[in-house]
């Protein structure tokens, strides 16, 4: 009953994360780009070329940046499902957390490089708001980090229990 | 490395392993992984019991080769 709930409150908080994401995706990166780079205005000229580009190659790099969280976030509906059936600690799950480690890792590495070439371009003007995404991202992996080491303890030990009479 | 003579003991007593498994207090499924050398460990208190229900020492049981 427990391995249920605690199944069911994961993928709650994944499909909590999941609609977050699909937001930032689908409402914030197109509306935090156009700012910076149309602006606002209450006569609107039209829209350059130079601004096109600006525009179009920013919001392409933040979605396919966002690709990866996607899937570490299926990979994690998997996990859950592996709590519901109470087979969590074994190697492979451990394997699991730290491949979504890297994943995560790689991933705002290109995250933060990508966002400061935009600085360096004038292009960010929401360059702290993608630093905090970096830190609490940087954050996110450690833990998977560490979650996949004392996973892979827990996943020996219990081997070990199931051999032992 | 370490083995297990249940087997033996097994047939000196002339047990069954069901008997085996009722009178120590362990399911099939863990009497087989005795029998079959997989065992990882025993607790002090199963090889007791073996012992007492098998009517032998533990190096009658356990052998190192």
């Amino acid at each position: 009953m427990k391995n249920f709930l605690f199944s069911a409150i994961l993928k709650y908080a994944i499909i909590i994360l999941a609609i977050f994401g699909l937001i930032t995706c689908a409402l914030w990166y197109p509306l935090s780009i156009s700012l910076t780079t149309v602006g606002l205005s209450v006569d609107p000229a039209p829209i350059t070329q130079a601004e096109n580009i600006e525009f179009w190659s920013q919001l392409i790099f933040y979605w396919l940046t966002s690709v990866p969280c996607f899937f570490i976030l299926a990979l994690w509906w998997i996990i859950a499902g592996k709590v519901k059936r109470g087979s969590i600690f074994t190697p492979g799950t451990a394997k699991t957390f730290k491949l979504c480690s890297v994943i995560l890792s790689i991933d705002l590495s290109v995250f933060l490089i990508g966002n400061q070439i935009f600085a360096m371009l004038g292009w960010n003007e929401f360059l702290v708001i993608y630093l905090i995404i970096f830190a609490v991202g940087t954050a996110v992996a450690s833990l998977l980090a560490v979650t996949a080491h004392y996973t892979r303890l827990a996943a020996t030990l219990q081997e070990e229990m199931e051999y032992t009479v | 490395m370490i083995v297990i003579n249940v087997d033996v003991m097994l047939a000196k007593r002339k047990m069954s392993v069901t008997e085996l498994s009722e009178r120590v207090g362990l399911t099939m499924a863990n009497i087989s992984l005795l029998k079959n050398g997989k065992v990882k460990a025993i607790r002090l208190s199963t090889l007791n019991k073996l012992c007492e229900v098998l009517e032998c020492q533990p190096g009658d049981i356990l052998e190192y080769k």
